[in-house]
């Protein structure tokens, strides 16, 4: 351990799995053909991974060999995104185009009949349905498929350093190796679905793999409550989620995307759609996707789901998983699309969306403000960019159906972009932030080896790390800029659209939509602030503890993904939005195409609108210029004598003690801090709520059918035992009495018959 | 042991062998295959021996004869296996003649000898209270097969005679010519008081609330391979008489008691699941859990939609192979920990790994996950009972929370949470034994019905094509009369 | 030729002789005689009906009925007996280990 270098021999045994898609390409294959495979190759593989795992556990070769599973791991994730980059690259820059769509034919998996009452008796005539699957393929699934798989990728490599190298993981790995893979599947799949109910069922496997995985070190009381908690709080939004299936169901008669989104306003047996009905099935679905992507008041589980090991949480619970509900939202498009066969009539669900991603955006920030914990940080972090993006559709929403489709377009472009731009930098920074916890741990471990109440992801822990830890640090700092939304990085270009045409929508369309407007720019400057800080807390300033001061950066297979993803997060954003990904995956246009440099920045500085302009410089100069100078103040300053941070982020660091400082100690004290320390009290009241009525109704259900239900069973028993006691009592043991009563029994008998026969 | 092992094996070899002879067209029809020609068995009465499967009974005869082979080798290791085994196979005879005769008489003698088997099962190697939960298994079922039986006998009373058969009586309990005949009770007080009396006796046997306590003491009592059969085949003989019976012979009646089904239904599922997250017995709570799932059986018939029904045909399938996982893991409890007691150990995952791993399965299909069995029934169930019922559905929908929370914390107070990496919790009962992961049998046997749970997640289509094709012919040709002549609507 | 009427009325006094008998006396084996009185004066009966309907079943009924008479005695003195060994008395008064 330690100092040793990747093992690049070790990677052998992927190179069949990255060799299927060319092997494919060269039998001739239509890439869409193969897009199967990117679900299937990984179905086959992680059983093989828990089997091996199970017999061959402590084996030497397949734990050094084989990291338990992780090079096979990885293998079928390199095998998935060489068939995505294969799709990616057909739809972009080949041959292939979307005419609206790309579908493979769906494979018919349930047949049924359904009989309908048509008002005066019923119809059996036209009944015969059946629920398929197959592959869908628009502009938004395909950049989640590159988003999925490609993260998927290299966070399992990322794994192969940073959970082999941990001793607690020893001889358990391949059961995360295993789940890691399957909730892959779960990604791939829910992308690539055509229609509802599969992306339902792909949806509830994540759901499954992200109870296992923060479960994974199942032994500890928080990781296992914490689990619980992320399944169930999800299970309450699926289950909402799946009436909703089962309404538009009922409203369509199939829940296939080609079929329903084919035109939006006629249902079943050509029926108009009626907006009261759509508006409930559209809430329920939402109501999934809230819970699904941690939004108020379903919030509560993702902040606990960091128990799981860190990979874990930059994959399933910041890049990937959680974005499942702003895709299905997403989904939602057509339906209030006035302007193509939409509902008129759906603005208040729109309302509904936007103002629930407003609220979440700003309540997790400001949590945000106090946390300690740098993933804790990141959680609620993510919880508020995924709320941006809620915010983002629900304008797009609101525009759409009322007829504004360029606006409505624009905004639902923008909000996926950010979808793009934030999984890109979130995933990084939890990686990051795994790296930092990572050395810290493995610093402490070198130094104390018996004290258990250290905890090495607590940013007061921290401190000066920037020297210790360049790559890191340098990753970070992108991250951050880019979740802040620092002029030209990555998510400044979606960021910006999603405030502005909010704004828009308040000032043109809704009044109502000044809540979520005002939300969402306040929110801007704070995100500014945490990122901020937890940038500070952890590299700048002297070294906080004397195990940051033994911190440096050697583990093997950690660097690469930081280094691939801090490229992407700072040169992506910028690359797509000349290429006008905003258009392209708002629907607007249908393909990627140069805009020109300069076009690009007037659009996004000096819009033709006075008011967006106003709106879009407020937001700069909030985000990257007041929120990332108070963080200063309170965390900034220099690192610790002698010591040189790498030029990249020595910068920042020196900018950050020329602010100077402000005591908030007394802030720090304060109600509202506690509130938000205790996370605004929302998980104590789930508590009680849970505490004092179901578990007393339980007990009393459980009491009640012992007791009442089975009483009165027991009591039938019991009084036909006494009553037989009771009849017993006649048997007198006298011999003359049972002459007696043979007599009369006889006599009797004759004179039934006799009184029968007459 | 061996012997009946093998008996077992070359049995369900047998049956699956003819499954390639079948003519599939005919049982997908909503017709019976492998009918043979009456025998006369007693002809003075009208007693004859009439086989025949279709597309209801045939999944259940498959999972017959599939489970008696696990159940054996899950036990493989029975005290006293020379009488433990050839019981088994006896049971696995009653059960397929419940589930093969098309005739009244024999098909109420095949039910009651369902009984002898199980009886002594739960008599020679139960647990601690085995006298009592015996007892009441026997006379609670007994009892209400009873009622039962004077509704077949009413129903005999009725039956038009048929040349040769019923000599002294006039009468004969052929069960296809029942169905034939037209308006089989003209009076429609007593045909409905002769279906309520067969509900009875299936809904006890189901077992719906409120006669559905026998099953949680008999499963606690019983030993592992009873439970599973027990919960596996033999509360689909309820669901499967109830269909086969009582709805095909009197669909009028059956509408008209639409409400009544779907407040049994809604009892035995939430009410079923709320009395299991008050349970601290795994075993009881998993006996419970059975309840509340059989509960949606009686849902989906009351659906009246195809699609419903099909639900609940593959909801008794799924059920049967889920709930033999289910029971073969709480008796791997007792058996390697000795004890059922929830709470009373924890972190068990360590010591166990394999043992955990199938509770994972079994406990996720049974909640209703994705790709795993229970999904389509439930899916199927849920929907068609919205065209029906429209927001009723959330209770069903919001009691699938109640379950999860159950099963996760059941799983959470017993494999996990031992706060220590290197050791989980052991209950007192384990007087200082070592802990063991679960015997290569044991293993096997849930392996296989685990893997039968993915496999008929994953690809439903083997049996529900046949099932939704049986429930399409079934309502166009049955129910859609009598909901046209009852008048009956959404 | 006695008219069958008077047999048949015998019939019926034996058997009220042997009725009465079983249920005032005490001694088991007065008792035991009593009811051989009464299942004699069935015979009769029998005899008497056979006879009357030249009907050869009376007949028939008459043999099987001793012959069960004399497997009953048997039993009941053996009774009897284990009854003394055990009680040291053959009153019936004193024997009820029969009670509930």
């Amino acid at each position: 351990m330690g100092e040793s270098t990747n093992e690049w021999n070790l990677l052998a045994p992927i190179i069949p799995f990255v060799l299927v898609a060319p092997l494919l390409y060269a039998q001739g294959w239509e890439s869409v053909e193969a897009a199967f495979l990117i679900v299937v190759i990984p179905l086959l593989t992680f059983p093989a991974i828990l089997v091996a795992g199970q017999i061959y556990n402590g084996n030497e070769t397949w734990k050094n060999r084989f990291k338990e599973g992780g090079i096979f791991g990885l293998g079928a994730l390199a095998s998935s995104l060489s068939i995505s980059l294969w799709i990616v690259y057909d739809y972009v820059a080949g041959s292939s185009h979307f005419e609206m769509h790309s579908v493979v034919e769906p494979f018919s998996w349930l047949t049924f009949d359904v009989i309908h009452y048509d008002g005066s008796q019923w119809d059996v005539s036209s009944g015969f349905a059946d629920i398929g699957v197959g592959v869908w393929l628009d502009p938004v699934s395909l950049m989640l498929l590159f988003v999925a798989t490609f993260l998927c990728f290299l966070i399992c490599w990322f794994s192969l350093g940073y959970m082999n190298t941990d001793p607690i993981n020893e001889d358990s790995n391949h059961r995360f190796y295993g789940e890691f893979v399957l909730f892959a599947i779960g990604m791939f799949g829910m992308v690539l679905a055509d229609n509802f109910l599969w992306l339902f069922i792909f949806w509830e496997i994540m759901g499954l793999c992200s109870y296992l995985l923060i479960g994974f070190y199942y032994w500890k009381d928080s990781a296992a409550a914490a689990a619980k908690k992320a399944f169930l709080t999800t299970r309450v939004g699926d289950v909402f989620l799946m009436v909703g299936l089962l309404m538009l169901y009922d409203i369509y008669g199939s829940l296939e995307f080609s079929i329903i989104f084919d035109d939006p306003s006629t249902g079943v047996g050509g029926a108009l759609v009626n907006s009261t009905d759509l508006n409930w099935a559209l809430l329920m679905l939402f109501i999934g996707a809230v819970g699904k992507s941690a939004q108020f008041p379903l919030h509560v589980w993702l902040p606990d789901a960091m128990e799981g090991p860190t990979p874990v949480s930059a994959l399933i619970h910041a890049a990937t998983m959680v974005n499942a509900g702003l895709y299905l939202v997403f989904r939602m498009v057509p339906f209030v699309d006035v302007h193509v066969n939409g509902v008129a009539g759906l603005e208040d669900f729109a309302l509904v969306v936007a103002w629930i991603g407003g609220i979440t955006a700003f309540m997790a920030a400001a949590i945000a403000f106090v946390q300690n914990d740098i993933k804790k940080v990141l959680a609620y972090s993510t919880m508020s960019q995924l709320a941006y993006i809620f915010t983002g559709l629900g304008a797009g929403l609101l525009f759409l159906n009322l007829g504004e489709y360029h606006a409505g377009y624009f905004v639902i472009g923008a909000s996926m972009f950010h979808l793009f731009n934030h999984a890109m930098a979130k995933g990084m920074l939890f990686m990051a932030s795994g790296s930092v916890i990572h050395e810290v741990h493995h610093a402490h471990h070198h130094l104390h080896h018996d004290d258990h109440d250290f905890d090495p992801q607590d940013m007061r822990n921290m401190g000066g790390l920037a020297s210790k830890m360049p790559i890191t640090s340098i990753a970070m700092m992108f991250g951050s800029m880019s979740i802040i939304g620092i002029p030209l990085i990555g998510g400044f270009w979606s960021k910006e659209g999603i405030i502005a045409e909010t704004w828009l929508a308040y000032l043109h369309k809704e009044p109502l939509m000044l809540g979520p407007a005002i939300l969402v720019l306040a929110t801007a400057g704070m995100t500014g602030f945490y990122m901020t800080r937890m940038w500070l807390m952890t590299f700048a300033g002297p070294p906080k503890s004397d195990v940051a001061e033994h911190v440096h950066e050697g583990t093997p297979w950690i660097k690469e993904p930081l280094i691939i993803l801090t490229v992407v997060t700072a040169l992506g954003g910028f690359l797509l939005a000349l290429l006008g990904a905003v258009d392209y995956l708002g629907g607007e246009k249908d393909h990627l195409a140069m805009h020109g440099v300069v076009d690009t920045l007037k659009h996004a500085f000096l819009p033709d609108d006075n008011e967006l302009r106003a709106i879009g410089w407020s937001t700069i100069l909030l985000a990257a210029i007041i929120g990332p100078i108070m963080a200063s103040r309170v965390h900034g300053g220099k690192l610790a004598e002698g010591v040189k941070a790498n030029p990249i982020v020595g910068w920042l660091v020196n900018l950050s003690s020329k602010f100077g400082s402000q005591d908030v100690s007394e802030m720090a004290n304060s109600q509202l801090a506690e509130a938000l320390q205790r996370r605004l009290y929302f998980d104590d009241l789930y508590e009680w709520i849970v505490a004092n009525t179901a578990i007393p109704f339980a007990s009393f259900s459980a009491w009640f059918d012992k007791n009442i239900i089975d009483g009165v069973i027991k009591q039938i028993e019991s009084n036909s035992v006494s009553g037989s006691v009771s009849v017993r009592g006649i048997t007198t043991g006298s011999t003359r009495d049972y002459i007696l009563m043979a007599a009369v029994g006889m006599l009797s008998i004759f004179a039934l018959i006799w009184g029968v026969s007459a | 042991m061996g012997i009946a092992m093998a008996v077992a094996v070359i049995a369900t070899m047998l049956f699956l062998g003819q499954i390639g002879n079948i003519d599939w067209t005919n049982i997908t029809q909503g017709g019976y295959v492998l009918q043979n020609e009456a025998v006369e068995l007693i002809p003075s009465i009208g007693v004859s021996w009439k086989v025949g499967a279709d597309a209801l009974s045939f999944p259940m005869i498959w999972l017959t004869a599939v489970l008696i082979p696990i159940s054996m080798l899950v036990e493989w290791d029975a005290k006293r296996g020379h009488l433990f085994h050839p019981l088994l196979l006896v049971m696995e005879g009653a059960l397929l003649g419940v589930f093969v005769v098309l005739d009244l008489f024999v098909f109420y003698v095949f039910w009651e000898l369902t009984l002898i088997p199980m009886f002594l099962l739960i008599l020679m190697w139960g647990g601690d209270d085995r006298r009592y939960a015996s007892m009441k298994f026997f006379i609670y079922t007994f009892a209400a097969s009873v009622i039962m039986l004077v509704g077949i006998l009413v129903m005999y009373f009725h039956t038009d005679p048929i040349s040769g058969m019923g000599s002294l009586t006039g009468h004969h309990f052929d069960l296809v010519a029942m169905t034939a005949q037209e308006n089989l009770i003209p009076s429609e007080g007593l045909r409905h008081l002769v279906w309520l009396m067969l509900l009875i006796g299936f809904a006890t046997k189901m077992p719906s609330v409120p006669v559905h306590t026998w099953l949680p003491d008999a499963h606690v009592q019983a030993p592992t391979a009873g439970s599973m059969l027990l919960a596996g085949v033999m509360l689909k003989m309820g669901a499967y008489g109830f269909l086969r019976v009582a709805v095909t012979v009197f669909p009028e009646s059956t509408i008209e008691f639409i409400p009544l089904l779907i407040v049994l239904g809604m009892a035995s599922l939430v009410y079923g699941a709320w009395v299991c997250m008050g349970q601290t017995n795994l075993k009881r709570m998993v006996a419970y859990s059975s309840v509340s799932h059989m509960g949606l059986i009686f849902l989906g018939i009351a659906t009246m939609q195809p699609l419903g029904i099909a639900g609940a045909l593959f909801m008794m399938f799924a059920h049967g192979i889920i709930s033999p996982l289910l029971f073969a893991v709480a008796g791997a409890f007792k058996h390697h920990y000795h004890t059922l007691e929830i709470g009373s150990m924890r972190g068990i995952a360590h010591h166990s790994p394999w043992l955990a791993a199938h509770m994972m399965l079994g406990w996720m299909a049974s909640l209703g996950l994705p790709l795993l069995a229970g999904f389509v029934a439930e899916v199927a169930i849920m929907i068609a009972f919205w065209m029906t019922y429209g927001w009723l559905v959330l209770l069903p929908a919001l009691t699938l929370i109640i379950t999860a929370v159950y099963y996760l914390s059941s799983m959470q107070r017993t494999i996990f949470e031992s706060n220590d990496p290197e050791k989980g919790i052991l209950p007192d009962t384990m007087h200082g034994e070592e802990p063991r992961d679960i015997t290569w049998h044991e293993n096997a046997g849930m392996l296989i019905l685990g893997a039968m749970t993915v496999l008929f997640g994953i690809m439903p289509f083997i049996f529900w094509d046949m099932m939704s094709d049986w429930s399409s012919g079934f309502t166009f040709e049955t129910l859609i009369d009598a909901m046209h002549s009852q008048g009956w609507k959404p | 030729m006695i008219e069958t009427s008077w047999i048949v009325g015998l019939g019926v006094i034996l058997f009220f002789i042997g009725l009465i008998g079983a249920f005032t006396r005490k001694n088991a084996i007065v008792v035991l005689m009593c009811i051989e009185v009464m299942l004699n004066a069935a015979n009769l009966n029998f005899v008497a009906g056979a006879s009357h309907y030249s009907d050869v079943d009376g007949w028939v009924f008459t043999a099987i009925a001793i012959a069960i008479a004399a497997a009953e005695v048997a039993i009941g003195l053996a009774i009897l007996l284990s009854l003394y060994s055990t009680q040291e008395t053959i009153s019936l008064d004193e024997a009820n280990i029969l009670k509930n």
